[in-house]
């Protein structure tokens, strides 16, 4: 949950920003995940992670300017982008499947601090970085201006490209972190590692109350909508509920809250 | 305070020059579809400029965005509110704050008691009523929610006010009050353009008014040689200046 959490964090800012959402996820956390693993012999843990980190951020800028500047839609640029950054992160290390060359590499994140997990101490500084930025800032009044009326926020002198574009840098950069604390923690990555983060994200933040139309939100309701489908899918797991089942309870969920929202947007008349 | 000389935007407006001096309201009317706004869009950088030149307090600028337009000293108040004007789900601190944003932060983080002293300020002045800025600026009165945008521009501190259409949709009392704002304004020395194709308005309120037709632009009228008449030959293009 803490892993999936840094991406739900970025990907608020996506959503409020209204650049709709990301779905390059799967291929920027994979590319997070090999290179912090592949590199380790030459670079060592610290190096191979911030390369992996950095090879995301850099899909996240190919993405930002095609969305921001391109002003092409998001879900075909994004899906196109994680093909592309996925092979090309496959391509990089040669094999299909990487292993961590210090298995003792992903002790600290596994380790407690305080006797807190230290792979949950990343997620919480991500969550509140992301919620201070949105809330108190400059950036994060722009992103909200933007993704609520992008023409008036024009007119009002935001810079309304870079903020989209921004958004998506911030999910590569996000992308990249949450890779390489998979690959860290499970001392092994494959391509398809990353897979399903992309929904469980997008999830997580719309169930939270984040308007998918864009201009509304916080990173402390992303975070709780994380939680609640956490919950939910670990109750019913407990219940006996079987996967196919759960796949759909959370669809469900996902069509009321984004229903909700709209009827919501509707009745607020604007 | 504002001199555009051959202005085109490669497309409806053609070679349009037009001065706005300090403490002076100037008039734009014409039919729909004249290039009025058009011309706005291209002083203020929403709009790409295939020619001209445009000169603010007598600096020569060539805005390319409304950022460049707002530091040369223009503002702008569009013309369709809900589409161009506000953020509906901001409030109306929120709204007012929006350029100048940068200047009420440290190191990016917004100063939040300086932004809402300031937005209650401009909520005072420009009679914004309710006169609570934390609202969602969507539950005002159109007439209030385009005061909350004049009072958005005025704290830029511009040279030249363009307003495009200020008191369509807005109620009669709030269209008094708007005109009154506007007046004040003047009388400070701020140059203003207003684009109105309501003929009564622009003859009450301006000192000279500029008619656009299909693009072109007609030497101003005075304000002795105002008339409706007069107005609407240049307007359509029957007149032989």
């Amino acid at each position: 949950m803490s892993i999936i959490g840094v991406v739900v964090v970025a990907m608020t800012f996506v959503l409020v920003a209204g650049g709709l959402a990301d779905l390059s996820v799967p291929a920027t956390v994979a590319t997070g995940a090999i290179l912090s693993l592949a590199f380790q012999p030459v670079l060592g843990t610290v190096g191979a992670f911030g390369a992996g980190v950095m090879a995301a951020t850099a899909a996240g800028v190919l993405n930002g300017v095609l969305v921001g500047y391109g002003r092409i839609n998001a879900i075909i640029v994004t899906l196109a982008t994680g093909t592309i950054i996925l092979g090309a992160a496959q391509w990089s290390v040669g094999g299909v499947i990487v292993y961590g060359a210090y298995p003792t590499s992903g002790d600290l994140l596994k380790g407690r601090i305080a006797g807190v997990p230290g792979i949950v101490l990343v997620f919480g500084l991500a969550a509140l970085m992301g919620h201070l930025l949105l809330s108190r800032t400059v950036w994060g009044r722009w992103t909200r201006a933007t993704g609520d009326n992008y023409a008036a926020a024009t007119a009002a002198t935001v810079p309304v490209r870079l903020v989209r574009a921004g958004a998506f840098v911030l999910t590569g950069l996000a992308g990249g972190v949450s890779g390489g604390l998979l690959g860290l923690t499970l001392q092994n990555a494959r391509p398809g590692i990353g897979q399903g983060y992309e929904f469980d994200a997008i999830t997580a933040v719309v169930v939270g109350g984040v308007s998918i139309l864009g201009g509304q939100g916080s990173v402390g309701r992303a975070v709780g909508g994380l939680v609640f489908v956490q919950l939910l899918t670990n109750v019913m797991t407990l219940a006996g509920v079987r996967t196919p089942v759960q796949g759909l309870a959370l669809g469900l969920l996902i069509i009321a809250a984004v229903a909700l929202d709209v009827a919501v947007r509707r009745r607020g008349g604007s | 305070m504002l001199e555009v000389e051959g202005l085109s935007d490669g497309g409806r407006v053609r070679h349009v020059s037009l001065t706005v001096r300090a403490g002076e309201i100037v008039g734009l009317t014409g039919l729909v579809g004249a290039g009025r706004t058009e011309v706005a869009q291209a002083l203020f950088g929403l709009a790409p400029r295939s020619a001209g030149s445009i000169r603010v307090r007598g600096v020569p600028v060539c805005p390319r965005s409304p950022a460049q337009a707002r530091r040369a000293g223009l503002a702008y108040v569009p013309e369709d509110r809900k589409r161009d004007g506000i953020a509906p789900n901001l409030s109306v601190r929120e709204n007012i704050t929006l350029p100048i944003l940068s200047r009420l932060a440290w190191l990016g983080t917004v100063r939040l008691r300086k932004e809402q002293g300031l937005a209650r300020q401009q909520a005072r002045t420009f009679g914004i009523s309710p006169a609570d800025p934390e609202r969602r600026i969507a539950t005002l009165s159109g007439g209030n929610q385009q005061k909350a945008v004049i009072a958005r521009w005025l704290a830029t501190q511009p040279a030249v006010l363009i307003l495009d259409e200020p008191t369509r949709g807005v109620d009669v009392g709030a269209k008094a009050e708007i005109h009154a704002i506007i007046g004040d304004l003047v009388a400070q020395g701020l140059g203003v353009l207003m684009i109105s194709s309501e003929l009564p308005e622009v003859m009450a309120v301006s000192d000279r008014v500029y008619v656009m037709h299909e693009g072109r632009i007609a030497p101003p009228l005075a304000r002795g040689e105002l008339s409706e008449a007069r107005i609407m030959e240049l307007a359509t293009g029957e007149a032989t200046a």
